[in-house]
């Protein structure tokens, strides 16, 4: 019997399979019964043991732990792509995509030691990552962008609760996976776009 | 749908509020200085040498070893049929302090643990540290689930009963990028809030050295970068005060290669000198040092050649200002036979009365120890060696 934290943490290698199902795959263009399908296939397979271990371990031992920010997005995305369900604006969409990549400039490139800076180091306890967050969160909200405040405010919530292996807020906001699930939803034109009127 | 608006505002000020609420404050470490070793020159010089890692495993590599409270000396290294092959697991046996005998060979960390408890796939496992923490014994050690070396994370593991049995096994979250490419080799050092600082370096693209602090759980609290680009990894660590430290890095340069790295810490941890070459050679290879009846006062054991993993030697100085002088030879290769880097990793551990344990990868079949005691150490280092 698994414990309930590691079902979780299979739940978001789940999400994140399904994330980049719905990128790559044309999902939405299939019966709503096949894409059901599809997606309890996909589920089943990376939840159920392959071999030695469970799916989602292969995939975790890859891409590490999905950030909060990352696992709404995949919710939002995989429930617009798939089900019509709208819950963030093409805007929002837009605006993720732009600060993802920001953030990954502002990491990856220091984190592979192109200087002697870290600015993975500003994820620790640093209250002016904090204040640049709720700034930024404040903005979304102001332009009505609720989606996006929410998920950086589970970020960071989640962030102080310590619910995930890291004590770094980078971890709890931007992840490799996510940075590869923008570039895709940019790069792909198949894409469903969003209504303009929410 | 109008109350969205002030339900999200307050969930953004719930969420920030309980963040700024809980922001930790970390501590600028503060080093345990150990004692240093007085010197007891009542025994005979004795110097004794075996191998010590059985046949269990085709290939043995980066031993260390630790110190436990009961005085026995507990030693750790990796094997398996090769060095990245997926049958690697972390192996330990005792020196017994009383009768100077060792354990069985145990097997102490197989990759099938450590995917069980991190929930992850693991491919193999290497380069086991350990550290007396109170009652506890820590090991940290890499594993790697895809590709090689360069994709290594760190692990940590906690014994209570002198590494007979381990705790749950801990990831290490250290790197945005995958959490890919943070490993260990040196020791630890404890902080006098009960913090560990744990040398570390980075493989992938970059090589360069950086310093992890835990708290008591084993979380990482904070990085600090002693290096950057491509020319240092495997720092050995030495505190040379409460808040300064000296480090001694394996050379990965293609520019500067050949010698010896030298970093020390500025006003803090996070601040340290440029690299420096030493006069020592260094053929891109580990290094291991201790410190003796002064900080400065040091014994550096490594390969001393520019290119070549040919001996293993064991260099003095006496203090900052002054030269390295080379006290003795361990091993040096005299055969023509074509063998790459046949000597390599040495970990010198001293006791606390002052002896030395020096473990070091012979050929790749067997890891070899070195006992040498105070005395012998007295009759290795010239005329105005360190005083008792």
């Amino acid at each position: 019997m698994m414990s309930a934290t590691p079902l979780l943490t299979g739940l978001t290698m789940v999400l994140l399979c399904l994330a980049f199902a719905t990128v790559l795959l044309p999902l939405n263009r299939l019966p709503l019964a096949v894409r059901l399908l599809l997606i309890v296939v996909i589920t089943l397979t990376v939840l159920l043991p392959l071999s030695e271990y469970p799916g989602w371990y292969y995939v975790r031992s890859i891409f590490g732990d999905s950030s909060i920010t990352a696992l709404f997005l995949y919710v939002a995305l995989i429930l617009q792509q798939n089900f019509s369900w709208q819950l963030y604006q093409e805007n929002e969409l837009v605006l993720l995509r732009r600060l993802v990549l920001a953030a990954a400039l502002l990491l990856y490139p220091f984190a592979l030691g192109v200087a002697q800076y870290d600015s993975y180091s500003l994820g620790y306890a640093n209250p002016w990552l904090l204040t640049v967050l709720l700034i930024l969160t404040l903005f979304c909200w102001y332009k009505k962008y609720y989606f996006l405040a929410v998920a950086l405010t589970a970020g960071v919530t989640a962030w102080s609760l310590q619910l995930l292996e890291s004590l770094n807020l980078w971890d709890y906001l931007i992840d490799p996976a996510l940075l590869l699930i923008m570039i895709l939803t940019w790069l792909r034109p198949s894409m469903k776009k969003i209504q303009p009127n929410l | 749908m109008k109350a969205i608006r002030p339900g999200v505002l307050l969930v953004i000020v719930a969420g920030f509020t309980l963040a700024i609420s809980n922001l930790p404050a970390v501590q600028e470490p503060a080093f345990v200085i150990p004692a240093y070793r007085a010197s007891s020159q009542d025994s005979e010089p004795m110097l004794e040498t075996a191998f010590i890692s059985g046949d269990l495993t085709r290939e043995v590599h980066s031993a260390t070893a630790i110190e436990l409270n009961n005085g026995d000396i507990r030693v750790f290294w990796y094997g398996g049929k090769r060095e990245g092959s997926k049958d690697t697991s972390i192996y330990s046996r005792v020196l017994n302090g009383a009768d100077n005998s060792w354990s069985d060979i145990d097997e102490i960390m197989a990759r099938q643990t450590v995917a069980r408890d991190t929930h992850r796939y693991i491919r193999k496992l290497g380069n086991p540290v350990a550290l007396v923490n109170g009652d506890e014994l820590w090991l940290f050690f890499v594993s790697v689930s895809v590709g090689g070396w360069a994709g290594s994370s760190t692990n940590l593991s906690v014994s209570k009963d002198n590494g007979t049995t381990w705790g749950p096994v801990k990831r290490l979250i250290s790197s945005p990028f995958m959490n890919i490419s943070t490993l260990v080799k040196n020791a630890p050092l404890l902080t006098k809030n009960g913090d560990v600082i744990l040398p570390a370096y980075h493989e992938f693209l970059g090589k360069f050295a950086e310093l992890l602090q835990l708290d008591s759980t084993g979380n990482v609290l904070k990085k600090y970068r002693i290096s950057h680009g491509r020319q240092a990894i495997q720092p050995d660590l030495l505190p040379v005060d409460t808040t300064h430290a000296i480090a001694f890095m394996r050379n990965t340069s293609a520019q500067r290669p050949g010698k010896l790295w030298f970093s020390r810490s500025q006003q803090q941890l996070a601040d340290w000198t440029p690299l420096a070459a030493l006069a020592l050679p260094n053929p891109d290879a580990a290094v291991s040092a201790v410190q003796l009846n002064t900080p400065e006062e040091l014994l550096l054991v490594f390969n001393n050649h520019p290119s070549e993993r040919d001996d293993i030697s064991m260099a003095y100085r006496s203090g900052n200002d002054t030269a390295w002088q080379l006290v003795h030879q361990f091993e040096k290769k005299t055969d023509t036979k074509k063998e790459h880097n046949p000597y390599s990793y040495p970990f010198l551990l001293q006791t606390r009365e002052g002896n030395f344990h020096l473990f070091y990868t012979w050929k790749r079949k067997h890891i070899k120890h070195v006992y040498f005691n105070r005395a012998a150490l007295l009759d290795m280092l010239p005329p105005a060696g360190p005083e008792s």
